[in-house]
């Protein structure tokens, strides 16, 4: 069953419960909170992912409650808690989902050592896939929605989750993390995107996140090959430009931006470079979404 | 290691003699596992014992797989890779290995034993 086939009822009855088994394909997180806004934010973003049966066996339980006592009324503040253990500062409670989405981050990233877990974007056309790794600040999310606004599947925005032996991309195709100024940027790109409302200083600004489009969350469980590695960098006023990357470069920059690379010893050596053996690496610098867009469209058409 | 450690310089370097009286080999070959592409000038080595990744010129893997065969001299470095210079540059080849050598020491890659 999908979300959106939850009345919100009884979607904040099951989060209530702690029997509300969202799939991230390829995990499963049993949801528990008692914060009311949680309810309709999942509604929202996760409206096309599959709910679980309770019995099913969950990769990660996590929980967002509200501080009990007086901060459950003045300046109220949630938490974020991994099997019952509070994880992370609290944070007020209108940051809940947010909370609730990086919380989950961390779930993968701390724990998936089946794969390569990249802090990268990931996305797809025609069977070509490109990663997009990139520190904060290089606007790769941004580039990330704006390209999946026109067209491309989405597989990541955060998690590349690079499957060592077989090489294979998969992505949990989750909502997107735009980031003060982004948010109007993509709201006038593409004015149907769905968003929930901005929320005001996070430790990370103003952020709002943005639904997957259903095609992308229905595809989830297909995984892809990487095709080209481009490095994202924004520079306001920058003409588009699509240059080759040294390979070395963005090893090392996929490796630092990797969440256990050193954990995958010889195998995440080994991963990494037949990764970037089989793609071509770029670095892109660009300003503009249409340009972006124009760009990425010759690649796929081999006129790069 | 820097771009800057190539043959760019053609000044006698007091590294050279700091390296021609010693034998260099690496640490292990077994520990030691190198990625390098054709249309790159630059390299990435592993060590499996630190866990460490380096990048490194990808000039500076032709010795580290030259002395991976047997342990060598600076100068028998030199000899050895002589043909992969150009004839402008071969003034500036034993400064380029003994300054090559002694930052893939500093790396924990390479070893020296006094001769």
């Amino acid at each position: 069953m999908k979300i959106s086939e939850v009345p919100l009822a009884e979607l904040a009855r099951l989060l209530r419960c702690g029997d509300l088994l969202l799939r991230l394909t390829p995990f499963v997180a049993r949801v528990a909170s008692d914060v009311p806004s949680l309810a309709q934010d999942i509604a929202l973003m996760y409206a096309d992912f599959d709910i679980c049966p309770p019995n099913v066996f969950a990769d990660f339980h996590v929980q967002v409650w509200r501080d009990s006592g007086v901060r459950r009324w003045i300046k109220p503040q949630a938490r974020f808690s991994f099997d019952g253990q509070p994880s992370f500062t609290g944070l007020p409670v209108a940051q809940a989902f947010a909370m609730l989405e990086w919380g989950l981050n961390w779930c993968v990233a701390a724990h998936s050592h089946q794969y390569l877990v990249i802090h990268a974007a990931v996305i797809e056309k025609n069977g070509k896939a490109v990663v997009l790794p990139a520190p904060p600040g290089s606007g790769k999310s941004t580039l990330c929605a704006g390209l999946v606004m026109k067209g491309w599947r989405l597989l990541s925005d955060e998690l590349a989750l690079y499957e060592l032996q077989s090489g294979l991309i998969y992505g949990m195709a989750r909502p997107i993390s735009l980031k003060n100024q982004s948010i109007d940027i993509i709201k006038r790109l593409a004015p149907d995107a769905v968003m929930t409302a901005p929320v005001p200083d996070t430790t990370k600004g103003t952020i709002a996140l943005l639904r997957p489009s259903v095609s992308s969350v229905m595809r989830v469980k297909e995984p892809v090959q990487a095709t080209w590695i481009v490095l994202p960098n924004y520079v306001h006023g920058s003409p588009p430009i699509l240059a080759p990357h040294s390979r070395a470069r963005t090893f090392m920059l996929l490796a630092e931006q990797s969440f256990n690379y050193d954990t995958q010893g010889q195998n995440g050596f080994d991963a990494v470079t037949a990764l970037v053996d089989r793609t071509q690496c770029y670095q892109f610098t660009y300003s503009s979404l249409d340009d972006a867009q124009r760009v990425f469209d010759n690649l796929l058409q081999g006129q790069v | 290691m820097s771009r800057g450690d190539g043959l760019g310089c053609a000044v006698a370097h007091p590294f050279i003699e700091r390296t021609v009286l010693a034998l260099w080999s690496t640490v292990s070959p077994a520990r030691l596992s190198i990625a390098s592409w054709d249309d790159d000038d630059l390299a990435v080595v592993y060590d499996k014992v630190t866990g460490d990744t380096h990048l490194i010129e990808s000039s500076a893997i032709e010795i580290l797989r030259l002395i991976e065969k047997s342990p060598a001299s600076a100068e028998a470095i030199a000899h050895e890779l002589a043909d992969l210079i150009s004839a402008d540059d071969q003034d500036k080849l034993p400064q380029f290995i003994s300054a090559t050598l002694l930052q893939l020491r500093d790396l924990g890659l390479v070893t020296d034993t006094p001769v």
